[in-house]
């Protein structure tokens, strides 16, 4: 920095003098005066006002304070009475203000006629959108996102569920976090973390499972790392298959090849087991022993601890590191921290034991190498899985926006929870179908496949969420629709995106702090706030977007539209009774539809004890963790620690730990056995290289909102390929060379960056997937994890080569 | 003789797996050792220098210019080709007086509050980092930055707020220190500008009467180290004209507003419903 840095040429002397002349005299006069009114002694500036949101990006859950003038925002600053990052940001957080600015953002519905997308009106955008859906409404689907907030989830699932009788509701979060619920719901019968960040202050060894948590959830790495600086010992360890910022600052730093987690898993349970240093008291007072078997169901077979002894048997650490290129020492290292009942250990994972061909299974696995060694149920002894979206959990899991689920943790399948949310909408009873519906990847395999050929979803309505970056093997998955004539691809975003590229529909949505809205995050925290600035030109709230759709299609006659006394849905009535026509937007913000939809929705949450608070509630609170219970003096609890005596009021008195959800109904947690499994795809003579996929610290998923904030697109502006420089050495490779990297369903051409963010370990790539110009689900793998139906992107084989500059062509769709 | 040759033969191979083993048992464990040296005990420096082999900017057009081989010895190349050796120079500058000099003027103040805003998205935001830097570690950061130094004419400000273990989690390189070289023109630009105007500066800090002690006109979150910015190595316009006297908060006290000292919180101020 120079001490005097050139005067703008906007700005000389003489203008300055000029321009401040004014303001100067009246300043001083005022000062000679003596006097100073008191309001003028605080020189922030009034007009602006200040009011808290949970940011918009990952799940962790910041609050951050919005500071809005003249109906834009202005700044950003982390808010210091939050408990999740007490007043800590990260660069993204920061910056979230600005993602509402983007030059380029929708602002009016446009419909492709004759390949080009012309603007419309809003009243013929949900004209078409309802006769399409009346034309075959159970060849309709409904695709949203972890981003939605709870009441458009809620919204959603009432009209799709409820109204249509269709089950083919699904969120983008079936790609990112259906592993750990499958996980939750076979070890504890119920999903989402018993414990939450407060383990985080707490723990003595902190075990990250594939989490690169400095760059993925770098507010949370700070509250572990800052710890250090104020003298507390705790150690990292990084368990990983490249390094990363992460590892700098770990302790111990594991390498080991794809998918031997499950081996690693099993080689500490191993050793727990062999040396006698499991809990047994734990165990045989709260836990019961399943098996995965080979049909992969959710709920495996029973099985008896001798047998799960046995079964382990094949896994002492000399195998484990023969699967996993781990040392055997170390395997003894984690097996031994575990053993020790004076520490307190918690686990913490995200995409990496998620995004697995066999994610249910490495779920399983971590929860039980806690439950065995009884490293579970005191602050700090937690396995703890952390969500990439503001309200997967709170959306997408809680309110159930999944093919097989209904609110409150509720099943499709289950005759009982149809007739309860039958009742609870006020339907008749059997307007649920009882068939779940399509899970997203074959949601998508089915809309890009011709009506002829068995594709029987025609018409698919996306909203906040970018499938046409994030899905795997998009050829399959994505680009397929091209050129199906009778398939109507409708899509509300805020700015055009590679989905848009195929919309045949594009809505212009509100986003964030231009509507209200309310996230959960990962440590069941759920978080409110209300408006704070409009819209631009005539973008909408993605709730109202469902509610004028459900109008339109009542009008047309849809009987599902009409609940058992033959009102409309989504009646909302204001406090003097008179019915809101919320469907028309003129009138939509005449009454809080978030509170009157989220107090509807209140009453599903009863049933999983994941109680929720009154609206009211959250609107004092930086949030607040479910159960919420009220109290004798009417004021309402969060709950930091679920199944334990000391914080759970649901936990039965004296029994320490219950786990009141249990599958087999008598307050046991599940102890799996899973065995190491080869992963789909790996790596051979004409793929030889395994590649991985991610993030980076600056950009959020797709980048659809973070390439377009200058400093954080200017930190990082376009995707690389990562490499180990002997490989790249040995094909002759440099960096910064254009490379062309390969699988077997697709191909790009990309920078090679070589030693930059991450290192990977000879006979491996990463590439992250946040830009659109450079796509890398090309290339992945569409296999999924057979119990969670998630797919892993984190392996799949590769080859890479260089392409001469003369012959590249450019990359990336014109928009 | 042929068996004095086998033997010394077999003696020569038998030296050579006795180097062999040797060498394998050393590369084994500097290997472990090195597994294990991630630990917070090793000197970083070390681990900084063996992770950037080669993080060069890219040049425009992609192609790096061949520098022939007689000039290899002038030539700068990778990532200090803009640096100068100023080692014997190379000392962190005391300020050349502690009294104030020529007060500065409302031109200096201006100018410094534009330099602020050119290096930050709004008045608040954490700022970018106008050089490269290593991409893993952050170790280097507080080289410099822990206490803040002047090197000639380059300042390095003293951290505004207490030290956090991860810098870049909040400081991100700017376009000229990224990785933006690598965008050739291969890649179009699909993404507009942004149209954002942020809070240029929070002002000035009100004063009850004239002579008394100006109060603290922006939040004291993230920037309670006062002297970052208004200490010796401070921008002029910036710069206490007192600098001999450390207990700023002393005189200076932060408002209700825009701060959060713990008994200011009314003035956190909930926008009601549109």
């Amino acid at each position: 920095m120079k001490p005097y840095p050139p005067l703008p040429s906007t700005l000389d002397r003489r203008g300055f003098v000029k321009q401040t002349a004014l303001a100067a005299a009246a300043a001083l006069a005022a000062s000679r005066a003596g006097y100073t009114p008191t309001a003028a002694a605080v020189t922030t500036d009034p007009e602006i006002k200040w009011d808290k949101a949970p940011c918009r990006f990952c799940g962790t859950g910041c609050h951050v304070r919005v500071g809005v003038k003249n109906n834009r925002i202005v700044g950003i600053q982390g808010e210091p009475q939050a408990d999740v990052n007490k007043g800590l940001l990260c660069v993204k957080g920061y910056h979230v203000g600005m993602i509402l600015y983007g030059k380029d953002r929708l602002t009016q519905p446009l419909l492709r006629r004759d390949g080009q997308l012309v603007p419309i009106t809003w009243e013929e955008a949900i004209d078409v959108i309802a006769r399409k859906i009346m034309e075959a409404p159970q060849q309709f689907a409904f695709y949203g996102s972890g981003q939605w907030t709870i009441p458009e989830g809620y919204a959603a699932q009432k009209f799709m569920k409820g109204g249509l009788a269709n089950n083919h509701l699904e969120p983008n979060a079936r790609l990112c976090m259906a592993s750990a619920v499958t996980g939750y719901l076979s070890v504890y019968g119920v999903d989402e973390p018993a414990g939450c960040y407060d383990d985080l202050d707490r723990c003595d060894v902190l075990i990250l499972w594939g989490n690169n948590m400095a760059e993925m959830h770098p507010v949370l790495f700070s509250r572990i790392v800052d710890r250090r600086a104020k003298g507390q010992k705790v150690q990292i360890i990084d368990l990983a298959t490249r390094r990363t910022r992460t590892t700098e600052l770990a302790d111990h730093y594991l390498e080991f090849r794809p998918q031997s987690d499950l081996a690693i898993a099993n080689g500490i349970a191993h050793l727990l087991i062999k040396e006698g240093s499991y809990d047994k008291e734990f165990v045989a007072r709260h836990c019961a022993f399943k098996t995965d078997t080979e049909e992969h169901t959710l709920d495996g077979k029973p099985i008896s601890f001798e047998d799960y002894c046995r079964q382990l048997e094949a896994y002492p650490p000399e195998k484990v590191e023969e699967i996993s290129g781990v040392p055997a020492d170390k395997i003894r290292m984690l097996a031994g921290l575990f053993a020790r009942r004076d520490l307190r250990i918690t686990s913490v994972w995200c995409m990496g034991m998620n995004q697995h061909a066999r994610g249910t299974n490495i779920n399983r696995q971590v929860h039980g190498i806690h439950l065995l060694s009884g490293h579970w149920g005191r602050p700090g002894d937690a396995p703890t899985s952390l969500t990439g979206q503001p309200s997967a959990c709170g959306t997408a899991r809680e309110v159930g926006t999944l093919c097989h689920l209904l609110p409150g943790g509720r099943l499709v399948a289950n005759a009982e929870h149809r007739i309860q949310s039958e009742q609870l909408w006020n339907l008749p009873e059997g307007r649920i179908h009882p068939k779940p519906g399509y899970h997203t990847v074959l949601l998508w395999e089915k809309f890009c496949t011709p009506t002829a050929k068995g594709g029987d979803i025609k018409t698919l309505f996306t909203q906040v969420t970018n499938p046409g970056q994030s899905l795997p093997n998009l050829k399959k998955l994505f680009q397929g629709k091209k050129g199906l004539e009778d398939k109507f691809l409708i899509v509300s975003d805020v700015y055009p995106t590679a989905t848009t590229e195929l919309a045949d529909l594009v809505l212009p949505a509100a986003m964030w702090v231009e509507k209200n809205g309310i996230y959960g995050n990962s440590e069941r925290r759920t978080q409110q706030w209300f408006k704070m600035v409009s819209p631009p030109g005539q973008a909408r709230d993605d709730c109202w977007m469902t509610i004028a759709i459900a109008r339109r299609l009542f009008e047309l006659g849809h009987p599902g539209m009409k609940d058992k006394d033959g009102r409309f849905l989504f009646t909302f009535t204001n406090d003097r009774g008179e019915e809101v026509p919320a469907w028309k937007w003129e009138h939509y913000y005449d009454l809080n539809v978030d509170k009157a939809l989220f107090e509807e929705y209140r009453k599903f949450t009863r049933l999983k004890h994941k109680d929720l608070a009154p609206y009211d509630e959250y609107v004092k609170a930086r949030g607040l963790r479910w159960p919420v219970v009220e109290q004798p003096d009417g004021s309402w609890r969060e709950t930091k620690f679920r199944f334990m005596e000391f914080d759970d009021p649901y936990v039965k008195k004296g029994s320490n730990i219950q786990f009141y959800h249990s599958v087999t109904k008598d307050d046991r947690a599940q102890i799996w056995f899973c065995p190491y499994e080869v992963p789909p795809e790996i790596p051979d003579v004409e793929f030889p290289f395994w590649l991985g996929t991610g993030r980076v610290l600056e950009h959020w998923h797709t980048g659809t909102m973070t390439m377009r904030v200058p400093q954080l697109r200017n930190a990082v502006p376009q995707s690389y390929v990562e490499m180990h420089p002997a490989d790249a050495a040995e094909r002759g490779l440099k960096n910064g060379d254009l490379v062309a990297v390969k699988t077997r369903r697709g191909q790009i051409e990309i920078p090679l960056w070589i030693s930059g963010r991450g290192h990977p370990p000879r006979g491996m790539l990463f590439v992250p997937f946040f830009d659109e110009r450079l796509m890398i689900n090309d290339l992945t793998l569409d296999a999924v994890c057979p119990v969670s139906k998630e797919p892993d992107y984190k392996k799949c084989a590769a080859d890479v080569s260089r392409v001469s500059r003369r012959d590249s062509r450019p990359v990336g769709p014109a928009l | 003789m042929n068996t004095g040759k086998l033997d010394q033969r077999s003696r020569s191979v038998r030296a050579s797996k006795v180097a062999l083993a040797a060498m394998l048992v050393t590369a084994a464990s500097g290997y472990f050792m090195g597994l294990r040296q991630t630990t917070g005990n090793t000197p970083r420096a070390v681990q900084a220098a063996d992770l950037h082999p080669q993080t060069a900017p890219f040049p425009k057009d992609g192609v790096p210019k061949i520098v022939e081989y007689r000039r290899m010895g002038e030539a700068r190349l990778g990532p200090n080709a803009g640096w100068t050796n100023h080692l014997s120079k190379l000392q962190t500058q005391a300020p050349k007086s502690l009294s104030p000099g020529i007060p500065a003027d409302e031109l200096d103040r201006l100018r410094a509050v534009q330099w602020r805003a050119s290096r930050r998205a709004f008045d608040g935001a954490p700022p970018v980092i106008p050089h490269p830097v290593e991409q893993q570690t952050v170790d280097s950061c507080l080289v410099c930055h822990q206490e803040g130094r002047a090197i000639r004419d380059r300042v390095a400000p003293r951290l505004s707020h207490p030290v956090y273990g991860n810098c870049t989690q909040c400081h991100v390189p700017d376009r000229n220190s990224s990785i933006a070289g690598m965008e050739g023109p291969a890649l179009a630009p699909t993404f507009g500008d942004n149209l954002f105007v942020g809070l240029s500066s929070s002002g000035r800090g009100g004063r009850a009467w004239p002579g008394a002690p100006p109060v603290i006109p922006h939040s004291t979150m993230m920037r309670s180290e006062c002297l970052s910015c208004h200490g010796p190595l401070g921008l002029n316009g910036l710069r206490t004209p007192h600098p001999e006297r450390s207990q700023c908060q002393q005189c200076h006290v932060p408002q209700n507003g825009m701060d959060d000292t713990p008994l200011a919180t009314a003035g956190f101020t909930q926008l009601s419903l549109p």
